[in-house]
């Protein structure tokens, strides 16, 4: 009980103390903050299944404050309150970044609330929560054309919440249900499912984000300030693929299984959108952000083929286990990745591939972190994204042959992408050294941070894995199995 | 398992330390010793699950294949290692290259030793990854970085096939998991339709081209095959690989016989010889591929050594460039003479009876096959003598030996050395048709090369253009234009947001207007009001910290009361 809202109410806190002290302890605060929700997290990925909390909210309604979760919901507890401080100490302070910092605050409350929900109002309102800083965070705080970038934020987001609200009250409302507690919810069938099904997935989709409910996120991502790319990419991204797999998998099985092979084919054309539109992607940011439709593909079709082999199956364990394990890789990896475009950029003026061209061989290791990290974006074994997308795609090919063919090219497009993008920051002919600021020791700690946190999950992925084979599918049974 | 072990602990000293180039030479040729020794000692092997899930428990079958194939592999290792030592082109950058190398050496001892496909997927990863960085190893030259990154991708396709295979493998469809995993064994050996990644890669440096073209991760392919697949078992896909084998070994031989550029003959030859693997495995006798495999292992090295000395003399692995004084380098002519009859089958070298049984057993399976390997022979005579000739001509000006390093002139003789002790404690003697035709052919073909060496057929343009190392011009030009074209459409599909945002703002002041005029009619204080609203609304706007200062006492409010509400019903329930 009480570790839950320590989880929630430090972020709380520390967003309302933020802004009446000076810009660096906002800075020291919030990234202390950060990490004791990592640490909680941690704690509640080893200890965690037990905590919980359970209150009478809104009984006319149904609804229940019921918080507590299972592997899933912990690791992404520990992933946000990670990339949260992995971000803000990746960037230098900012004009009035004591505000900035309480944003982000909210927004880790906001995140916490959602991964720990056990109520599908609990749930909107974290989402809620979490999302609408964001929209000042790129309208305050971004760059070029931020304005335009935070009204399409928020544009879709308000959609795709309204889908997603609309599916809820549908689940909470349909036959056989009582409530907008996980337990209270039974799977509609018929037309009505249909239609809920519809409403979540498409709410999910805009998060994902999946294409073609995707065309937010490049801009915002490189209107963003770069911690707002990081927590952007790494967290916000994640409030789709987690509400995929704890409510559309876990309340809908049924329903989502008999759509699993359009759900298979939607997945597979984000990825390779994602793929190809990043490949001819001169910004870096840009660039990076395309990977990330693509990465968040796999978890789609990962979430395609758990339905159609069956909520209870081995495939099925092994593609959410991956889809899961996707997430939190997506999150360090993409998040580091973010960081050092960003550090690119402001140092070199310019994020440009073509101006950029073999300037990062000598003078900065910044070149050299990028190639790493994209390395394990791709899927080198060794580091985090190749645990997880062999998992897919072992259980893709399972299911369909075919799709596991698609989803190698798409993996392979990516690998032309980073490949590119690598040759082009590091390969040519030897310039004289540019006078660049130092590399701060903050980004390289935190950059540091990531990469042992993503080699942990390569090297052993059991760590999470292990714990990802409980995941509750149907997501009733995180109420009801302690 | 603990050889690759020992060589991953040796890359990450390498790339610690960051020694002078001799030392890290000393290491790699001290961790490489104990690796052999290692895999022939009793030590249990170590077994680690990653992924239970899919079966990936890396652990090693130490069998005897394992254990000769890891020999192999770390003998011409350590004698490319040494070569490496007297080649100026790994000069700069000596720590990544041999901690690199050391790296990949590492994965391909475990490769030899894999239990499973699925940790031989995993091997071969890493190894496509350094060897990315290894050709990639000049930097300065972009021609370096693309085709470092083309061999990623097209070995990444190769891998990935493979992975699919062995999924397919584990979800008991025999036919379909041997088919993929066939195609990737293919894709990564550079058979036909997937060769030009591997005759890009000749920019590589020598002694990377000398392992990783000859004797290791080319040479994975087949030996992947071979070792885990039983080809009786699927027929379909047996026939088919033997039929694609045996055409790409014909037409790469022709195009290794054609080629103007020493180091492209190599890898051309290389492909024909992995393709005659290939042949072995499918007619099921994944011995004889072992002993294809091993016999070029020892000898295409030394015919590398020679083009990567010409082309350290010359600055271009081009033919014609070389002159009269190269015939003055004894190492030179030895590497050459020495790989080009161990290459081909000459008695007493391993490829003789290798070759002979794997055509023997072809020609069992289909008669006509027995002439593809009299062909190839004959072929292959041709080919070595042309490299031969070619690259010790008779009529050109100047060689400047100064730059070869002594390291490189000691792996020739190590090297020559490594190949008569394999062969001599190997050696079968066979008297039957096959075994006495398929040297003899290589001869007459040598004969007839030399004879005619004056002739345009010995001096003829390459059937395959050098254009073709840019073989993904065309598929990266559709992705370029795909993807310009989808992010065209991305940015225009904001332009609904965009219009929809406009629209809400607009209305938005409208109804602001209509509320303020409405408040100015009803209101007799209206004006004074109106007015203070306006403070009031620009002081939040102006001051955020104020703004989110409320918010958040707030939620910090909303936080206390949900913890008195969850106390309070704690205390009455």
């Amino acid at each position: 009980l009480i570790e839950i809202v320590v989880a929630i109410l430090v972020p709380v806190v520390g967003a309302a103390i933020a802004p009446f002290v000076s810009p660096r302890s906002a800075r020291r605060l919030t990234i202390l903050i950060g990490l004791v929700v990592a640490a909680l997290g941690v704690a509640g990925l080893v200890a965690g299944s037990g905590w919980s909390i359970d209150v009478a909210w809104i009984p006319s309604l149904g609804s229940r404050l019921s918080l507590g979760s299972d592997a899933l919901g912990w690791s992404l507890v520990a992933l946000s309150g990670g990339m949260t401080a992995a971000a803000l100490a990746s960037v230098p302070l900012r004009e009035r970044s004591e505000v900035l910092d309480a944003l982000f605050g909210v927004t880790l409350a906001g995140l916490v609330v959602v991964f720990l929900a056990r109520d599908l109002l609990v749930f909107y309102v974290g989402f809620e929560i979490a999302l609408v800083p964001m929209y000042f965070i790129i309208a305050g705080w971004g760059e070029g054309d931020r304005t335009r970038a935070a009204l399409t934020f928020f544009l879709y987001t308000r959609f795709g919440s309204l889908a997603m609200l609309l599916g809820f009250v549908g689940l909470a409302l349909g036959p056989g249900s009582h409530g907008f507690a996980f337990n209270a919810i039974t799977e509609p069938t018929g037309i009505v499912a249909a239609w809920i099904a519809g409403g979540l997935l498409l709410g999910f989709a805009v998060k994902l984000p999946a294409v073609p409910m995707h065309a937010w996120l490049p801009l915002a991502h490189t209107e963003a300030p770069t911690e707002g790319s990081i927590v952007l990419a790494s967290l916000l991204l994640k409030l789709g693929g987690f509400g995929l797999i704890r409510i559309a998998l876990g309340f809908m099985p049924h329903t989502l299984a008999a759509i699993a092979g359009w759900i298979i084919v939607w997945g597979i054309v984000s990825a390779l959108w994602g793929a190809i539109a990043a490949y001819g992607q001169n910004d870096l940011k840009r660039l990076v952000a395309y990977s990330s439709i693509n990465h968040m593909g796999y978890v789609l079709v990962a979430v395609g083929v758990a339905a159609a082999s069956g909520p209870r199956s081995v495939t099925a364990h092994i593609a959410i286990a991956g889809a899961a394990l996707q997430l939190i890789s997506h999150g360090v990896l993409t998040g580091a990745l973010f960081a050092v475009s960003g550090a690119i950029g402001e140092r070199y003026g310019t994020r440009d591939l073509v101006q950029l061209r073999g300037r990062l061989r000598r003078g900065t290791k910044l070149g050299w972190w990028f190639a790493v990290l994209a390395l394990g974006s791709l899927g080198i074994p060794g580091l985090s994204g190749f645990a997880a997308e062999i998992q897919i795609l072992v259980a893709t090919a399972q299911v369909s042959p075919v799709a596991a063919v698609f989803v190698a090219i798409a993996i392979v497009v990516t690998t032309g992408v980073f490949a590119r993008a690598i040759v082009m920051l590091l390969f040519g002919p030897a310039r004289r050294n540019e006078a660049l600021g130092p590399f701060p020791a903050a980004l390289r700690l935190a950059l540091v941070a990531l990469l042992v946190a993503s080699a942990a999950l390569g090297l052993a992925p059991r760590l999470l894995v292990d714990g990802f084979a409980t995941i509750r599918v149907p997501a009733a049974e995180l109420v009801t199995q302690r | 398992m603990w050889a690759a072990i020992i060589l991953a602990a040796t890359a990450a000293l390498i790339a610690a330390l960051r020694p002078r180039r001799r030392s890290a030479v000393c290491a790699v040729l001290v961790s490489l010793g104990a690796a052999i020794w290692v895999t022939w000692s009793p030590l249990p092997e170590p077994s680690y699950a990653w992924l239970p899930a899919l079966h990936l428990v890396l652990a090693g079958r130490n069998d005897e294949t394992a254990r000769l194939a890891a020999t192999v592999v770390a003998t011409i290792a350590a004698v490319v290692a040494v070569f490496a030592l007297g080649d100026p082109e790994t000069n700069d950058g000596a720590p990544r290259f041999f901690a690199t190398y050391a790296l990949f050496v590492g994965a391909m001892l475990a490769f030899v030793s894999a239990s499973s496909i699925v940790f031989a997927y995993v091997c071969w990863e890493i190894m496509g990854v350094a060897s990315f960085v290894l050709i990639g190893h000049d930097m300065a030259d972009a021609a370096a970085g693309a085709s470092a990154r083309r061999a990623l991708t097209a070995t990444r396709l190769g891998d990935l096939s493979v992975l699919i295979g062995a999924a397919l493998f584990a979800a008991g469809s025999l036919e379909a998991g041997a088919s993929f995993v066939v195609v990737g064994a293919a894709v990564k050996s550079a058979q036909l339709g997937a060769s030009p990644w591997l005759v890009g890669a000749m920019v590589a440096p020598t002694p990377v081209s000398a392992l990783l073209h000859s004797a290791t991760l080319v040479a994975a392919g087949p030996y992947l095959v071979a070792r885990f697949i039983a080809f009786p078992n699927v027929p379909v896909v047996a026939a088919a690989l033997l039929a694609y084998a045996a055409i790409t070994a014909l037409i790469s031989a022709i195009f290794a016989a054609t080629s103007d550029d020493a180091k492209r003959t190599l890898a051309w030859s290389s492909i024909e010889q992995l393709a005659q693997a290939f042949v072995a495995a499918a007619v099921g006798m994944p011995r004889l591929a072992l002993a294809v495999l091993a016999g070029h292992a020892i000898a295409k090295p030394a015919l590398f050594f020679a083009a990567g000395m010409q082309r350290v003399a010359t600055g271009t692995s081009r033919y014609a460039t070389a002159s009269r004084a190269a015939r003055r380098i004894p190492s030179l002519v030895s590497a050459i003479v020495y790989g080009a009859i161990a290459l081909v089958g000459i008695p007493p070298f391993l490829s003789s009876w290798a070759l002979a049984g794997t055509w023997t057993a072809a020609g069992r399976v289909q008669s006509i096959l027995l002439f593809a390997g009299v062909a190839l022979a004959s072929l292959g005579g041709w080919y070595v003598t042309r490299f031969g000739l070619l690259l010790l001509p008779s009529d050109a000006r100047r060689f400047e030996t100064r730059r070869i390093g002594v390291g490189s002139s000691i792996a020739v003789w190590l090297m020559i050395a490594v190949g008569a002790s394999t062969s001599l404690t190997y050696v079968r003697v066979a008297i039957d048709p096959v075994s006495i035709a398929l040297p003899l052919a290589a001869i007459a073909g040598a004969a007839a090369c030399f004879a005619l060496r004056h002739t345009a057929l010995v001096r003829c343009a390459p059937l395959i253009p050098n254009g073709i190392d840019d073989w993904d011009a065309a598929f990266r030009r559709t992705m370029g234009t795909l993807a310009g074209f989808l992010d065209a459409l991305d940015r225009g599909v904001l332009g609904v947001t965009d219009r929809l945002g406009a629209t809400i703002v607009a209305s938005g002041r409208t109804a602001d207007r209509i509320d303020r005029a409405i408040d100015r009619a009803t209101t007799s204080g209206g004006r004074r009001v109106a007015a203070d609203g306006t403070r009031a609304g620009s002081l939040v706007a102006g001051n955020p910290s104020l703004y989110l200062g409320i918010s958040g006492g707030i939620f910090v409010a909303a936080g206390l009361a949900a913890l008195v509400i969850v106390a309070v019903r704690k205390a009455v329930i």
